[in-house]
């Protein structure tokens, strides 16, 4: 092998690499000897950093000089629920002064729950030369003067997608930053912004951008100028709506009608703020098209979702809200034979009680009718065994199953029984299950079940279960794929915790929140695994100042090769082997 | 009543590990292969006497967690409406408001904080009565019969200087510097153990939309309420 590997020349090991894109490959690639990791090294594009601080900006240029493409993450996931205090961390700042040093032609950049400021914006719209795409998914500390530094200067710019930023609006005139001769714009997704953006300046860049395929609007793009945007850009494939709300008027219907008409190749649309459902049958002439249906902010009736989504017959991916009910559900599972992804969002997740008739049944139904099911977040507020043990039987191919029951701790309300069974049988039939949300009444027994059979699962969520630290060790001990666990509100402590140490080396991270884990246990495990970052999160102070049985409030920990990370707030603790030499 | 302060609530009682020694058995238990004397544990062990063997042991459990299912989550957007404080007036209303932090437990359920955004805006726009449309009123009904919707509401983020957790609190729910400062008081630690002190031993201080930052109560309320970006409590040295 070796022989045969050298007697090419560089450059056709070169070609040939570049055939291969999956990292995991990559990365296989580089082990094989010494000339290929080489070769590898020098010939990789892209580079995807699941952990901002598992590795240094430095150690990514020395290992990859010439990369192109650049994906980060910062906070854990449970940020998006407000578990991670303000100020926790996950600045983009050291990443793009390091790449604007030693990456001039970078052309993309994907950033996900970072914090990007208007200075780093300006950076990144100056030093990359042939700068194309910025991805900012659930980013924020930046304002629409970063992103007009952006469009002012990124002649090349080709994606501006600002997923779920929270993004300060300072002025709606930032998009008349884009140069008047600028025409690559391909994806502009602008749904998160709060304020009006100018209007004309849209109009005016959507209509010189003959490439433009996805435009997702904000809420503050009124309806009567829907019409015009879509008759300039007839070749779009993704449309985000804003509000879609007016006065309900013949003329302006049947304007709306004939523009979505137009576009021929629309195969996604989302936004529907405010929807009035009179308006709602204007798309009707381009549903069987529709591979992506996103609702999830559209407050629409059961009855005019189902005459919306029975004309969806294409339809892969849907999201909505629970006012699509059961009865909306059934009419999916009869439509929507090339369903791959559902995601029903409760509308009044605070309310005691619920608000409508969507129960374990509409989820049953879909198991039933759609066989391609594959990914499944489902809100609800009743759940039987009985149902997940169906849908597990009726969807084996399924690889992403969340559930989440509203109500912590809510039982089988059939018999009342915990819903270890039901969550078993999932784990149990979906043998290629890679990520999993549990909620409802849990004992160590699901915990079992998910050791024993997840055998690929890589992500899991669990709140309010469990009984002792054995529901842990099951999973930790059990799940071989496993790279990312977060946890609240379990009583899982310190010896399962210690126990699997080492496993913690072969996962991205894990997090622990209002658990039984205590500061002493941290300060052994800091101790022990030297290439674990141990991140004790407290904004009551610091551990030390309690007794050092008691139960820490929240736990990060993560795998690195950077060893402490520099920008820890006054809340955060890491214990590192020197400071747990010291303090023991 | 005690406020617990950005906290999830203890469902359950912190585990007790018997006599697990940490220095006694540091480098066993980091040492020791997974899975190892504590449990004895034996993979693929699911069917069988053991299967029933559980299901009786997680019925055990099921004894011991009653309070999980009674667990109750008020609404944070459910804010009392004007209505309920005039007929509760024994009831200083942030009593009410004091209940529904306690009760609320952070995160849960889980749904991004950008999407709990988007579904206030809806309620608000539901409220506000921007859309008329027949079809849309049960559902705006339904909504507001529960207490759902506050009319418009206006979150700012409050801070108290030595205090590590900011609150947001809905501007809309007072009409007066004086609730106000009297609803703050009560949701910070160092607050409520002064309570009985005069409230002129803090200032509240604001930034307005041009970032400046000024005392509260030196313009009108309503002046207060369209500029104000957020809130900040300091401490007066002397109180």
């Amino acid at each position: 092998m070796q022989r045969m590997a050298c007697s090419f020349p560089d450059e056709v090991l070169e070609h040939v690499f570049s055939f291969v894109q999956c990292d995991n490959d990559r990365n296989a690639i580089s082990t094989v000897c010494k000339s290929w990791y080489k070769i590898e090294r020098w010939s990789r594009r892209r580079v995807f950093v699941g952990n901002c601080y598992a590795i240094s900006p430095d150690m990514v240029i020395r290992r990859f000089p010439d990369v192109r493409s650049i994906e980060l993450k910062g906070k854990p996931h449970f940020a998006d629920f407000n578990l991670v205090p303000d100020g926790w961390g996950g600045y983009v700042a050291p990443w793009i002064s390091a790449m604007a040093a030693a990456y001039p032609w970078l052309e993309e950049i994907r950033l996900k729950r970072m914090v990007i400021t208007d200075e780093n914006l300006e950076l990144i719209s100056k030093s990359f030369k042939n700068f194309k795409v910025l991805v900012l998914s659930s980013c924020e500390g930046f304002s629409t003067d970063g992103l007009a530094a952006i469009a002012a200067n990124c002649r090349n710019l080709r994606e501006l997608d600002l997923r779920e930023s929270e993004v300060e609006d300072l002025s709606g005139h930032w998009l008349k930053h884009f140069p008047d001769d600028y025409t690559s714009l391909v994806s502009l997704n602008i749904a998160c912004l709060g304020c009006e953006v100018s209007f004309s300046a849209l109009e005016r860049l959507v209509g010189r951008c003959p490439n433009l395929r996805t435009l997702r609007l904000n809420r503050a793009v009124p309806l009567d100028k829907l019409a015009n945007l879509l008759r300039r850009a007839p070749q779009l494939v993704e449309l985000g709506t804003g509000a879609y709300s007016s006065e309900l008027r013949p003329d302006v219907f049947s304007n709306l009608s004939g523009a979505f008409s137009g576009c021929k190749e629309l195969k996604s649309l989302s936004g529907f703020w405010d929807v009035v459902p009179g308006y709602l049958p204007a798309v009707y002439p381009i549903c069987c098209r529709l591979t992506t249906l996103n609702l999830s902010y559209a407050t629409i009736q059961s009855p005019d979702l189902i005459k919306l989504v029975g004309q969806c017959q294409n339809l892969q991916r849907l999201w909505v809200l629970d006012y699509i009910e059961d009865a909306g559900l059934d009419a999916v599972a009869a439509s929507c034979k090339d369903l791959r992804e559902l995601r029903v969002f409760p509308s009044d997740p605070y309310g005691p009680e619920p608000n409508v008739p969507l129960t374990e049944q509409g989820l049953v139904s879909i198991s039933e009718g759609c066989s391609k099911l594959q990914s499944v977040l489902y809100f609800c507020r009743q759940m039987s065994n009985a149902a997940l043990m169906t849908i597990a039987r009726n969807r084996p191919n399924m690889t992403r199953f969340r559930l989440c029951i509203i109500e912590p701790g809510t039982p089988d309300y059939l018999t009342l029984q915990p819903l270890d069974v039901g969550f078993g049988a999932i784990v149990e039939h979906c043998k290629d299950l890679q990520r999993l949300s549990l909620s409802g009444l849990l004992t160590d027994l699901v915990f079992e079940y998910i050791g024993t059979y997840a055998k690929k699962l890589e992500m899991l969520s669990v709140a309010f279960a469990g009984e002792s630290d054995l529901g842990l060790h099951h999973v930790l001990s059990g799940c071989e794929k496993l790279r990312k666990l977060e946890i609240r509100d379990c009583p899982f402590g310190d010896k399962a915790l210690l126990a699997n140490a080492a496993k913690l080396e072969t996962m991205r991270s894990l997090w622990m929140s209002s658990c039984s884990v205590t500061f002493g246990a941290c300060k052994l495990l800091g101790q022990k695994m030297p290439r674990l970052n141990v991140e004790v999160i407290d904004e009551r102070g610091t551990p030390d100042s309690r007794p050092e049985s008691c139960p820490i409030d929240k736990l990060y920990i993560y795998r690195t090769v950077a060893g402490s990370r520099f920008d820890m707030p006054g809340f955060v603790w890491t214990i590192d082997e020197d400071s747990a030499m010291r303090l023991s | 009543m005690e406020l617990q302060l950005g906290l999830a609530l203890p469902v359950h009682s912190p585990l007790k590990l018997k006599g697990f020694d940490l220095n006694d058995h540091e480098v066993e238990v980091l040492n020791e292969p997974v899975a190892s004397e504590p449990w004895s544990y034996s993979s693929g062990c699911l069917k069988g006497e053991k299967w029933v063997k559980n299901k009786r042991s997680s019925e055990e459990a099921f004894g011991d967690l009653p309070q999980i299912t009674t667990f109750p989550l008020t609404l944070w957007n459910g804010q009392p409406n004007e209505d309920d404080d005039r007929k509760g007036e024994k009831k200083p209303h942030i009593l009410d408001k004091k209940e529904e932090e306690e009760n609320h437990v952070v995160g849960w359920p889980p749904i991004k904080s950008w999407r709990v955004k988007q579904l206030h805006q809806h309620h608000d726009h539901d409220q506000s009565g921007q859309i008329n449309n027949a079809d849309r009123t049960s559902a705006h009904h339904q909504r507001s019969s529960t207490g759902t919707g506050s009319s418009n509401s206006l979150y700012v983020k409050v801070k108290m200087k030595g205090v590590a957790i900011a609150r947001k609190i809905d501007l809309r729910l007072y009409d007066s510097y004086q609730a106000l400062t009297n609803s703050l008081i009560t949701m910070f630690p160092n607050g409520r153990q002064n309570i009985d002190n005069d409230c002129a031993s803090y200032a509240l201080t604001y930034q307005d939309k041009d970032g400046d930052w000024l005392l509260a109560g030196d313009v009108p309320w309503q002046t207060f309420t369209e500029s104000v970006q957020r809130l900040e409590i300091l401490r007066n040295v002397d109180g």
